[in-house]
């Protein structure tokens, strides 16, 4: 595989990613907004209390926040994917010498890396003197942490592509993607810690891959994951992006085969 | 033995239709049941074309022209038959045959939407790895031949179809792809800019020995750019020769176009009864398709000046439109 053409690909969209301005703002204000909603909500939750299923309001909030930014990098890779099928648009990208797959992962990360430098960053640093986030518990776990969260965002990125593939067969993945959206937002924890909800959601959570998107990171960060249970989760994270990675590329190779292109 | 640039043998393809009944009542049917209607689009296509040549490939709409090129193109997989691009299976081998072809599909663009012409071209550049110094030299040579100059700093998604178009065909060839698929590249266009990418085809092809397939409706593109013309009807090649041998097969037709003095109708001579035929039409004119073999425009314009009120009369050679029109009548096979 030609590493240059994909790396290409990334930094053009990260070009294309500087040029909505407008569309930055907007998206800065509402996840500054969503910073402060949440803020207050816990505020409120915690009132009376000192701690919420043993959980710390200091150490919630840090959950809060960083669920927040992760919950940034769900990509859209899927969505592009979809377009260009519903469209037709596929048809020009099998004309090209690239693994469609490969390019739209390329455009994902660029698209993924202007994020983290453009809104994560400096939101990161709202949150600190606004709202307080504690350091991570250990050095261990910070670089647990890095490494759990470029897993999340691969796994979240082959989510979505995923459904985008699917579309290859129903043409019209918006129902498909409204509720990939619902249970992501709820299984992956990127509300409230997993450890909040019912044991038997929890059980469940525990055999799908949602948990690997936000949990499991934000939980090695702030402790609720321990020394013991960190290379465990990891390795859970890398076995799920391993495996959608493979049925990603399977489903697509036999999509291909088998499919119409649509228009002309 | 010269390699064949394009072989194709017995390509077919199917399509699968969805049929429903009309209505709300209908489309609630078609949830529980799926009726689906085998389409042929393809039936059954031979090709053999040469390295460097330039095909018009034509056809009325859904005669299947897009279905083949994109066969060719490797985008579909054919459900019977082979193709081959320089040997290689488009389907199987996509990617390798992606290098060695260049596209134009009408109305989609290839260029990145949201970048501007240069950075497309860039990227274009690194996607097909296209040493640095002959990119340079080929895009150089484009700019002057489709003037891009002005274009290169502006955002694709900003340009108007015309200066699309020029950079579209300009990203088509950057890589010096030894085929290239053309899916009406002229469409919509004023004549300036049709003739400026006309003479571009042209020119690279005769440079760099780059075979076209050409499809269109404006045939002034097949007479100025093809050298063979192939014309597709309902999934079968009905005419497949050399344009020379296109243009003598019919070169003695004439069509004799008559306006008559006000209130005056038409009386067709008897004597040339048989040798001409009354063209329907929805003008003002009268119109007879003769050919000069048969009668000569000179005796039929006496013939008919004497039996009727002539206001005025001239004589049409048809042009390629016209050759086009009647091979779908007479059908002549190749």
């Amino acid at each position: 595989m030609k590493l240059r053409k994909y790396i290409a690909l990334a930094v053009s969209q990260i070009k294309v990613d500087m040029a909505y301005a407008a569309w930055y703002w907007a998206s800065m204000f509402s996840v500054t907004m969503r910073l402060f909603i949440l803020y207050f909500f816990w505020q409120a939750v915690y009132e009376n209390k000192t701690e919420v299923s043993g959980i710390a309001l200091s150490t919630m909030l840090t959950y809060a926040v960083l669920a927040t930014m992760l919950d940034q990098f769900r990509g859209s890779a899927g969505r592009e994917l979809a377009h260009l099928i519903k469209h037709g648009g596929v048809a020009i990208e099998l004309l090209r010498p690239y693994h469609l797959l490969d390019k739209l992962l390329a455009q994902d990360l660029g698209a993924k890396t202007s994020t983290f430098f453009r809104a994560t960053l400096p939101l990161l640093v709202i949150a600190m003197l606004f709202i307080g986030v504690d350091p991570p518990t250990s050095i261990e776990a910070a670089s647990a942490f890095a490494v759990s969260v470029v897993l999340a965002v691969l796994l979240a990125t082959l989510i979505d592509l995923l459904v985008g593939v699917l579309s290859f067969y129903t043409v019209n993945v918006w129902g498909l993607s409204v509720l990939q959206e619902a249970v992501i937002t709820i299984m992956s924890g990127a509300l409230v810690p997993l450890t909040l909800f019912p044991d038997w959601f929890q059980t469940i959570s525990l055999y799908l891959p949602f948990a690997s998107l936000v949990y499991v990171p934000v939980a090695i960060y702030t402790g609720e994951i321990t020394a013991s249970g960190i290379w465990p989760s990891i390795l859970i994270q890398l076995g799920w992006v391993a495996a959608f990675f493979i049925f990603v590329r399977l489903l697509f190779a036999y999509a291909v085969r088998k499919v119409t292109v649509f228009g002309g | 033995m010269s390699q064949l640039a394009i072989e194709v043998k017995g390509l077919v393809k199917q399509y699968k239709i969805m049929e429903r009944d009309a209505g709300l009542k209908g489309a609630i049917k078609a949830l529980f049941t799926r009726k689906y209607r085998i389409k042929e689009a393809v039936k059954g296509i031979d090709l053999s074309i040469m390295p460097g040549e330039r095909v018009g490939y034509i056809g009325f709409n859904g005669a299947g022209k897009s279905t083949t090129i994109k066969m060719l193109a490797g985008v579909l997989r054919p459900d019977a038959g082979s193709v081959h691009v320089y040997g290689v299976d488009p389907h199987e081998e996509r990617v390798k045959n992606a290098r060695q072809i260049g596209a134009v599909f009408g109305q989609r663009t290839q260029l990145f939407w949201d970048i501007p012409v240069r950075e497309s071209f860039d990227l274009l550049r690194e996607i097909y790895e296209v040493p640095r110094d002959e990119f340079q030299e080929t895009v150089t040579w484009f700019i002057e031949r489709l003037q891009l100059d002005p274009l290169l700093d502006v955002p694709v998604r900003q340009l108007s179809l015309g200066q699309k178009m020029r950079c579209e065909l300009a990203a088509a060839f950057l890589h010096r792809p030894r085929v290239v698929y053309l899916d009406e590249p002229t469409i919509g266009l004023d004549i300036d800019i049709k003739e400026t990418i006309r003479a571009f085809i042209r020119e690279i092809s005769d440079a760099w020995g780059t075979t076209v397939i050409l499809t269109t409706h404006d045939m002034q593109d097949i007479e100025e750019v093809c050298d063979r013309v192939i014309v597709l009807d309902e999934g079968r090649i009905i005419y497949d020769d050399r344009i020379e041998t296109l243009k003598q097969t019919f070169n003695n037709e004439r069509t004799l176009e008559i306006t008559l003095d006000e209130g005056s109708t038409f009386t067709l001579p008897p004597a040339v009864t048989g040798l001409v035929m009354r063209l329907e039409t929805e003008e003002e004119t009268i119109q007879l398709a003769f050919n000069h073999h048969e009668i000569s425009s000179g005796q039929l314009i006496r013939e008919i000046v004497n039996c009727n009120q002539v206001k005025d009369l001239s004589v049409v050679v048809p042009k390629m439109e016209a050759l086009i029109r009647n091979l779908y009548k007479t059908g002549v096979s190749a």
